[in-house]
């Protein structure tokens, strides 16, 4: 017998956690968007010939695609590995105490704000402090916008159904992270991966239909001009020359982030919360 | 007729309250329970009967918004401060829920899941005492040795035996039942009550219930609950027999009060 043997191999078959609408949708835009590389591709070589396909050229495509799989390689696992410990530790407030009422709270004030405002306002921030743009730098940022996200994820799939089992384990002597390794973790491990390939979806539409988008601009190395694989938003805000400073834009942008917060605010107070009754006898 | 010996007392529960935020869901609660004894908490739905007994091992952590006040030792010692080692604690006091809740694993990973939190991991050891705890719930033969069988395919009354198993295979002193029938025909219900019987010698247990029956049938003590209180405990022949309270012989009556 195998100490770590709560693996769910031996579970009859159950529906994955994360509706299958959205992983249809998901596969729907992933394949959409090969056609579209694919055919664009093609135009590219019949129209600019050899050097569209030329890697060494910084018009070609292998850039933008270079591009998007580096910041792509970098965010993904960066928000992933945040996202899963974060909600485990909202998941079950005995493992970091109050500390994970405030991470609650944290997450649902950042993960309220739309990611192109998040951006925007990094990006506006990162410019005004005179720092040079990386692709490092937008694999960090995009990493940071995407963590509620990956967190919400991974905390419903920890989450869904699990009250019963978690206090089962508890009533055996388990500690909470015993009872989060040894059960909910292989338990979830399906729906995890299902909540890192959503992710992955935003991060790769973030970046690389911007690096394709913005095409020659791209650099051949990672050290230049990632401003162009941040959200489209953010990247037509910025280079439109509409402000007339970054002052104003960045305090644009705290009153958009202000306004969100306080909708949402009111938003949560008339929705109510449970007092936390046990749903069993009493 | 002789006099019983008097017993030594396991459980101390002083004038313990539980909320659940601005809920009163037990009122000042005070009782001793005998060790090696067989106490049943009987009263209507929502009377605290569960909420008693998740008191009991600390049940009450896993919710953020309960709060239990008062005192309540075990083998003297308290156990509702910081500082408590609730693992160990949970180890002592098993507890089998109504719902049979198997972990996603198979029958003998279920039966020595405890062992293994504890830090267990001697095969040998592991697989001595899923034996002998499933033999103790009845189990073994039932399952004619095949350990490794999904729990969640067993039926119902043997995912309940095995959930005694489990609590049995850590060696606890005290035993919590929480209705463990509710979900059973009547069949299965008394096998299960077969087995819990069967465990009432060597175990401190407390079992709330709706079933007057099975509680005149397993208790020593009955505790007669209502509106968050205890309204009246005694000898069970007594408590059935002639309640003192006139709440009491209502609720016995199926009248309501």
């Amino acid at each position: 017998m195998a100490v770590s043997a709560l693996q769910p191999a031996d579970q009859p078959a159950r529906a994955a956690p994360l509706p299958a609408v959205v992983f249809a949708a998901c596969a729907v835009v992933l394949c959409l968007s090969v056609v579209a590389i694919v055919g664009w591709l093609a135009v590219a070589a019949l129209t600019g010939g050899a050097r569209a396909l030329n890697p060494f050229d910084p018009a070609g495509v292998l850039h933008p695609l270079l591009a998007t799989a580096y910041v792509t390689a970098l965010a993904l696992p960066l928000a992933a590995v945040v996202g899963v410990f974060a909600a485990i530790a909202v998941a079950d407030v005995r493992i970091f105490g109050s500390a994970a009422f405030g991470m609650r709270g944290a997450l649902g004030l950042v993960g309220s704000v739309p990611t192109v405002i998040v951006a925007f306002s990094v990006a506006v921030a990162a410019t005004a402090a005179g720092w040079r743009p990386t692709l490092t730098g937008a694999a960090v940022l995009l990493a940071v916008i995407n963590m509620p996200l990956m967190t919400s994820l991974a905390l419903s799939v920890l989450t869904q159904r699990t009250a019963k089992i978690r206090e089962a384990a508890t009533a055996l002597g388990a500690t909470p992270m015993f009872t989060v390794r040894h059960v909910l973790l292989p338990r979830a491990m399906s729906g995890l991966w299902g909540a890192v390939t959503i992710v992955a979806t935003q991060i790769i539409g973030a970046a690389g239909a911007i690096a394709i988008i913005a095409g020659a601009n791209v650099p051949n190395s990672t050290g230049a001009a990632p401003i162009y694989a941040w959200p489209l938003a953010v990247h037509v805000w910025i280079r439109a020359g509409a402000v007339s400073g970054y002052g104003a834009t960045a305090a644009g942008a705290l009153l958009l982030a202000i306004l969100i917060w306080l909708l949402q605010g009111a938003a949560r107070l008339r929705s109510g919360a449970d007092a936390g009754m046990p749903q069993e006898g009493r | 007729m002789a006099e019983r010996a008097p017993l030594e007392t396991k459980i101390e529960v002083n004038k313990v309250s539980v909320w659940y935020g601005e809920t009163q869901a037990l009122r000042g609660v005070t009782f001793d329970v005998a060790s090696k004894t067989t106490t049943a908490l009987i009263g209507a739905g929502g009377c605290g009967k569960t909420t008693l007994l998740r008191a009991l091992n600390r049940m009450h952590d896993l919710n953020p918004d309960a709060r239990v006040q008062g005192s309540i030792k075990i083998d003297g010692a308290e156990i509702l401060g910081q500082g408590v080692d609730t693992a160990r604690l949970r180890r002592s006091v098993g507890m089998v829920f109504a719902h049979p809740t198997m972990l996603p694993s198979s029958v003998e990973d279920n039966a020595t899941f405890g062992l293994v939190a504890q830090g267990v991991r001697d095969e040998r050891i592991l697989r001595d005492a899923a034996e002998r705890a499933l033999r103790r719930a009845s189990l073994w033969d039932r399952l004619g040795g095949d350990l490794g069988v999904p729990a969640s395919s067993l039926p119902d009354d043997l995912q309940q035996r095995l959930c005694i198993a489990r609590a049995l295979a850590v060696d606890p002193d005290v035993l919590l039942f929480d209705d463990p029938t509710a979900l059973l025909d009547p069949i299965a219900a008394l096998a299960v009550e077969d087995v819990i019987a069967r465990l009432r010698r060597d175990h401190t247990i407390i079992i709330a219930t709706n079933d007057l029956q099975q509680a005149a049938r397993l208790a020593d003590i009955t505790i007669y609950m209502a509106d968050a209180e205890i309204v009246e405990s005694g000898d069970t022949p007594l408590i059935f027999n002639k309640p003192a309270d006139r709440r009491t012989e209502a609720f016995l009556a199926g009248r309501s009060s």
